[in-house]
């Protein structure tokens, strides 16, 4: 029965074989003159462009992907600096045997002198 | 670019990809046969095979940097023209869903009858009961004589699963066979039986 029916498909196979129409290469030509030129050379190149383009893409994503900014020790600004070295004076002043008067007078005349080595003279306070 | 010389297809397609129209139009003309009768096993009417087979080309010519010379170019071609002719596939059904929708849908009856004298002959039984791809494989085994792997190459399959679908195709083929016959013997002896029991 298989060998039949695989006979049959055979020969009738060979009847069932048409002739293509005519016609069918001036139309190919003419569909293909119609689209835009899209020869086989142009899309060859295209490992190469797409290797280029994947180069620059990576060569871009380096340089322009957001980064963490660098941990930079944090340095105290000046007033900060300067608030600080008061606050310990003060707490040195504190502790010594001295009237305290003395001290503060000392250690304004120290902090003012100190502020204005980091800032500039303070215009409208005493000297 | 100097005219080419007949040569096999891979060559010719060689020379198509640096751009030889020439050479693809050797192509055309040498394999538009196979084509057409490939894609007459796939759709439904000859205008439309002839169509496909256009588009086809047009569609190769376009993948031609794809092409790989350690398959037969008809094999890839081949391939090329059942992409094509699934997505017209497509389209088709979706208008024909859109036309069932609408109520005034009768369809052609000059088309259903060419159908029903098709299928007497054993292709145009196969064109009624198996599926495009079931065909395509059939076609391509015993009207091209391809191996199976070269088959599989075309629809997108292991040779392994193009045997089970030859297999299970010529089952099918066997079955509606075999109901034909039973129908036209008992269609056979009806009338006697008539007769005998007539007075």
């Amino acid at each position: 029965m298989k060998h039949d029916l695989e006979a049959r498909l055979r020969s009738e196979a060979r009847r069932e074989l048409r002739e293509a129409p005519a016609g069918i290469p001036e139309a190919v030509r003419a569909r293909l003159e119609r689209a835009p030129e899209l020869s086989a050379r142009r899309v060859r190149r295209a490992p190469f462009a797409l290797a280029a383009g994947l180069a620059a893409a990576a060569f871009c994503a380096y340089t322009f992907w957001p980064r963490e900014p660098a941990t930079v020790p944090a340095r105290p600004s000046t007033p900060a600096l300067a608030v600080d070295l008061t606050r310990r004076g003060l707490q040195y002043a504190a502790r010594m045997d001295r009237p305290l008067a003395d001290e503060w007078q000392l250690l304004v005349a120290d902090s003012l002198q100190l502020r204005d080595a980091l800032l500039g003279a303070l215009p409208n306070l005493p000297r | 670019m100097d005219r080419p010389l007949t040569t096999d297809s891979e060559a010719l397609a060689a020379r198509a990809q640096a751009g030889c129209r020439e050479s693809f139009g050797l192509l055309v003309e040498r394999h538009q046969k196979g084509l057409y009768n490939f894609l007459l096993q796939r759709v439904r009417s000859a205008d439309e095979a002839e169509d496909l087979t256009q588009e086809s080309f047009v569609r190769a010519w376009r993948r031609l940097a794809t092409y790989r010379d350690q398959w037969r170019f008809s094999t890839w071609l081949y391939a090329v023209a059942r992409s094509a002719a699934a997505d017209r596939g497509r389209e088709r059904r979706e208008l024909s869903q859109a036309a069932h929708a609408d109520p005034s849908f009768d369809p052609d009856p000059a088309a259903e009858l060419s159908a029903r004298e098709e299928s007497q002959n054993l292709w145009g039984l196969a064109r009624e009961v198996l599926n495009e791809d079931q065909r395509s494989a059939l076609w391509l085994f015993y009207g091209e004589e391809r191996p199976a792997a070269e088959i599989g190459r075309v629809l997108g399959k292991s040779a392994v699963a193009v045997r089970v679908m030859l297999f299970r195709a010529r089952a099918i083929l066997a079955q509606h066979i075999e109901r034909k016959e039973q129908r036209s013997a008992a269609s056979a002896l009806a009338p006697r039986r008539m007769e005998t029991l007539s007075p």
